[in-house]
């Protein structure tokens, strides 16, 4: 089996704030360290504040990618950027589960529309936004897997019954 | 009713690449035995596990997967090697090691993957992990 | 006078004197050599033939506790008519009795009453009975001894009578020579009537013994009062040839401190170094004065072994035989040097032939009473054994009722495989210790296999391991109990079990410290007991078989409806699992809010289904949020709770919040009392609140009001 893709095709875009990173499906040591220091490459040539790691094409996700996600979050930020984990496909977060990793303090979306959505309402705790309210909740504050990210007002419109 | 068959699989492991390998063709051979998507993931990510502590432990070992069609069908694995073994092997069933340590993590989080788990382990001559799932 | 004529005078005198003195002589030698009052009477009557006297007595005094003269008692009287105006045997109290004024009237000197009705010493009283009698002289020689009377005689005339005074002289003798004759005479009778009491009470109290102890106390008793310090009773048994083998002490008393050989130490004659001198004479007493200094015949006076304390001084051993056969001993012993009087030689004689029967008897009662426990023990073996169907409960039951029967402290049982002609340890006893090792022992060869092969019992002792060597048997050593070095066995005892032609095993009772621990007897009870157990073994392995068939037969049969019953099964399951689909329905409500109710209890399995029913529904309906309603879920219990966690923790990782609803207020209670965590669980109490936090969550807000309309 080849190497990684990295250097084929482009796995980490730039979109909007968002730094988007195509997880390969199967990374050796070396490869994990070549892609975090990329990342933290690109997330400080951006300035992204977010780094978005897509699972979509990972369908053996053991420990090892676990501890992937923890430390890539952890270094990202420190350069002021916020992890959100997407495409975990259905197998692999059961098997996540029952591995006892629920990556606590990492958002998590189904999709990149939806991590988009995300990156577009909030901001990361140390930056700070005109226009929003002082205590607005902050997404990247350590937070329970269910705590709201809702706000009062929402460009979804519903007619009134 | 799919025949009764025995099938055994070995596969060295000297670097990641093989475990990578191992743990893709354990994927398929499971979904292939009827393993629903989440179990088969387990079969693999727990080959997965193994694989990688014996490449970082020992540097080199195997693992031999057996599988069983009939009725009581099940898939096994076998991941041997003779690197310094386990000393605290009760800690380390218990899941007792901190995650930033790799070996504790793997074997407890695949016991609970998986059916049957076994293990012998001797310091200073090896160690031989044994993990069963059954097809229900 | 002349010179001649006085010389003459003299002469004759001296003549006269010698012949007294002569005649004296005679006197007291005669009285010497006197067997009985009679004969004493006939010394004093000899006098008097010449004398002519009519009557002589001979009376003893007896003395009143204060050492006054009580009593007379005439015990020898010559008559010369032979009338019996005064018996042997008339007692006279003295006190009251006229006449003993007259006789008592002076210790010393003999009172001579030439005529008694011409002397002032006779009153009217004495003179009456003196008539009476027909006495008309009297004289009295009253015997005196250390200032005491001991007795009196008188010699009577009827007519009144001179006294020559050679007759005086004789009569002052006798004063002198008869008190002492007379005194040993009564110390001897005395002694001789106390010595036939003691043996008359010996003899009673043998004859109510009821244990060994009592006629220890009986036989010692003489040697007590005379000062012993320790006595035993030992029974002797005899081998095949009627020769003493073995003593046992039965009974043994010492007055100050512990006997040196307590109840129950056992003797073996043969090599004990003191039996030349313990049973040297079967047929009179072997009284050792002292022991350091007395010398006879019997050189070896070797006291070791024996059973007396260290420091015995003096010894007395008392053969017990009957008709030459030893039956047992009686051993007495002082703490400083006896000498033995008469008496106590006399009374040890006599208790030879009186005590071996007494002894024997109550051997034999006490034997008949061990044998009879011992076969109801022996009734009650097989009765219980009979009751255990089960091998091992056999084998303990086996061992607890030989622990009634034999010293069992140290004791194994063995099993034997015919099929794989193994040898098992079944049960072992160490030191009392009891375990059931179940080892098979392989190509040994002990007492196990050797009794098991020749199907012969084996009493193995004192020279064993030479026996051993010899018959090729392996020894068994054991480690002691302290951890220090190892101990052989001095005797085994080892009998087959065998019914019929089939060997089951083997029983075995082993003994550290005794060469000479089992006999005859002993084997005899262990083969009854290896029988007993042997016979409900068989039955219990038959059971057991018989048991283990039926068990085949039966898993068999079940084997084959379980065929049955899986493919069943199977088809159930299947139709279970697609069941489950449905009944785990994922509800899109609105654009990315979905409801799960959860209908039923939830196992480990459905639990599985529900989450993934649940990610596969977050997945299609592209849901934000979950509402999952377990409103329909009877039992919440931890295990609930856990899989519902994993299910959330699930859904997150797909993006989706979960809100679980539709807690009882019994589901509440659950969760706090089992001390549940689900502070991290997002809960509402019914689906309406929770839409309406669904909603909210999207970022829509709506009131009640607008649900309601």
């Amino acid at each position: 089996m080849e190497a990684m893709e990295l250097s084929e095709i482009p796995a980490i875009q730039k979109l909007e704030n968002l730094l988007l990173v195509a997880v390969p499906r199967d990374l050796t040591d070396d490869d994990v360290l070549r892609l975090r220091r990329q990342i933290l490459q690109e997330t400080r040539r951006y300035r992204s504040h977010w780094v978005l790691l897509d699972f979509s094409r990972v369908d053996i996700c053991d420990s090892f990618f676990g501890r992937f996600i923890q430390s890539t979050a952890r270094m990202a930020r420190l350069m002021g950027a916020d992890v959100i984990v997407s495409g975990l496909q259905d197998a692999v977060v059961e098997t996540m589960v029952d591995l006892g990793m629920t990556l606590p303090h990492i958002h998590a979306v189904l999709d990149l529309d939806d991590a988009l959505a995300l990156s577009r309402e909030n901001q990361p705790l140390n930056q700070s936004m005109d226009g929003r309210d002082a205590d607005e909740p902050s997404a990247s504050s350590a937070s329970s897997a269910n705590e709201s990210m809702g706000w009062e007002t929402s460009d979804v419109g519903w007619a009134e019954v | 009713m799919a025949e009764e068959a025995s099938k055994r699989i070995h596969f060295p492991i000297h670097s990641l690449i093989d475990v990578i390998k191992a743990r893709r063709q354990g994927l398929e051979i499971a979904i292939a035995m009827g393993f629903p998507q989440a179990e088969a993931n387990k079969v693999a990510v727990v080959i997965s596990e193994l694989g990688r502590n014996i490449e970082l432990y020992a540097g080199e070992g195997s693992i031999t997967l057996t599988t069983y069609t009939g009725r009581g069908g099940y898939i096994e694995v076998v991941a041997e090697d003779r690197g310094p073994g386990i000393p605290d092997l009760d800690l380390v069933l218990d899941g007792g090691y901190t995650t930033s340590n790799g070996l504790g993590l793997g074997i407890s989080g695949s016991r609970r993957l998986m059916d049957e788990f076994e293990i012998q382990s001797t310091v200073g001559q090896g160690t031989k992990i044994r993990a069963l799932k059954r097809l229900r | 006078m002349t010179t001649k004529e006085e010389l003459r005078a003299r002469i004759a005198q001296l003549e006269q004197a010698q012949m007294q003195a002569a005649a004296l002589y005679q006197i007291s030698r005669d009285l010497a050599a006197a067997r009985n009052e009679e004969e004493l009477l006939q010394i004093l009557a000899w006098p008097t033939m010449e004398t002519e006297a009519s009557r002589v007595s001979l009376m003893y005094i007896d003395l009143d506790p204060s050492g006054e003269p009580e009593w007379a008692k005439t015990v020898a009287s010559w008559d010369r008519q032979d009338t019996t105006t005064t018996a042997a045997g008339t007692r006279y109290h003295l006190p009251e009795y006229p006449l003993a004024r007259l006789w008592m009237a002076d210790p010393y000197e003999p009172q001579l009453i030439s005529d008694v009705t011409a002397d002032e010493r006779v009153d009217e009283e004495i003179l009456e009975l003196l008539i009476q009698d027909n006495d008309r002289a009297l004289a009295t020689i009253p015997m005196s001894q250390a200032g005491q009377w001991v007795g009196l005689a008188f010699l009577s005339w009827n007519e009144p009578h001179e006294f020559g005074e050679e007759e005086k002289e004789i009569y002052r003798a006798l004063t002198g020579l008869l008190p002492p004759v007379v005194h040993n005479r009564r110390l001897l009778i005395e002694r001789e009537r106390s010595v036939i009491e003691k043996l008359y009470e010996i003899s009673r109290n043998l004859n109510v013994a009821n244990s060994e102890d009592d006629l220890l106390q009986a036989l010692a008793q003489p040697a007590v009062e005379a000062g012993a310090s320790g006595a035993n009773l030992a029974y002797i048994d005899l081998d095949e040839d009627g020769e003493p083998e073995w003593g046992k002490i039965v009974a043994a008393w010492q007055r100050e401190g512990p006997p040196p050989a307590p109840v129950g130490t056992r003797y073996y004659l043969p090599d004990t170094s003191s039996t030349r001198t313990w049973l040297s004479h079967p047929e009179e007493p072997v009284l050792i004065t002292d022991v350091v200094t007395d010398t006879d015949e019997r050189e070896d006076k070797n006291l070791n072994g024996m059973p007396v304390h260290s420091d015995a001084s003096a010894l007395a051993i008392i053969p017990l035989t009957l008709a030459g056969r030893w039956v047992g001993l009686v051993t007495l012993y002082w703490d400083e040097p006896h000498e033995f009087s008469e008496q106590e030689v006399e009374i040890y004689n006599a208790l030879i032939s009186m005590a071996a029967p007494a002894v024997e008897g109550q051997r034999l009662a006490a034997e008949a009473h061990a044998r009879a426990e011992e076969l109801a023990a022996l009734n009650e073996l097989g009765q219980v054994l009979t009751t255990r169907l089960d091998v091992e409960g056999v084998l303990e039951e086996a061992y607890r009722q030989a622990s009634r029967l034999v010293d069992t402290t140290n004791f194994y049982l063995a099993l034997y495989d015919p099929d794989e002609n193994e040898v098992i340890l079944a049960i072992d006893v160490i030191e009392g210790d009891l375990t059931k090792p179940y080892v098979t022992w392989k190509n040994r060869q002990g007492f196990a296999e050797y009794v098991i092969r020749n199907r012969e019992p084996i009493i193995a002792q004192n020279t064993y391991t030479d026996w051993a060597d010899k018959k090729g048997v392996g020894v068994h050593k054991r480690a002691s109990l302290s951890g220090k070095g190892v101990r052989v066995p001095l005797s085994v005892l080892a009998v087959p079990m065998v019914v019929g032609e089939e060997v089951l095993g083997m029983i075995a009772v082993r003994d550290y410290d005794d060469p000479r621990a089992y006999d005859e007897h002993d084997k005899k009870l262990l083969s009854a007991i290896a029988s007993q157990t042997a016979i409900a073994l068989q039955n219990a392995q038959l059971f057991d078989n018989l048991e283990r068939m039926v068990e085949q037969r039966t898993a068999e049969l079940r084997e084959s409806v379980e065929e049955k019953t899986r493919l069943q099964q199977e088809i159930i399951e299947a139709q279970q699992r697609a069941i489950q689909e449905l009944s785990t329905p994922v509800i899109p409500i609105m654009e990315r809010i979905i409801v799960m109710p959860l209908i039923g209890s939830i196992d480990t399995m459905r639990a599985k289904d529900i989450t993934r029913s649940l990610l596969r529904g977050i997945g299609e309906h592209r849901a934000k949020v979950v509402i999952l309603d377990i409103t329909g879920v009877p039992i919440v219990d931890s295990g609930v709770a856990d899989y519902l966690n994993k299910t959330i923790q699930a859904a997150r990782l797909k993006g989706a919040r979960t809100i679980v609803t539709g807690i009882s207020d019994a589901v509440a209670e659950t969760i706090v009392d089992l001390g549940i965590d689900w502070s991290g669980i997002e809960t509402l109490a019914d689906l309406q609140t929770g839409l309406i936090a669904a909603l909210n969550s999207l970022g829509i807000r709506l009131t009640r009001e607008h649900l309601n309309r």
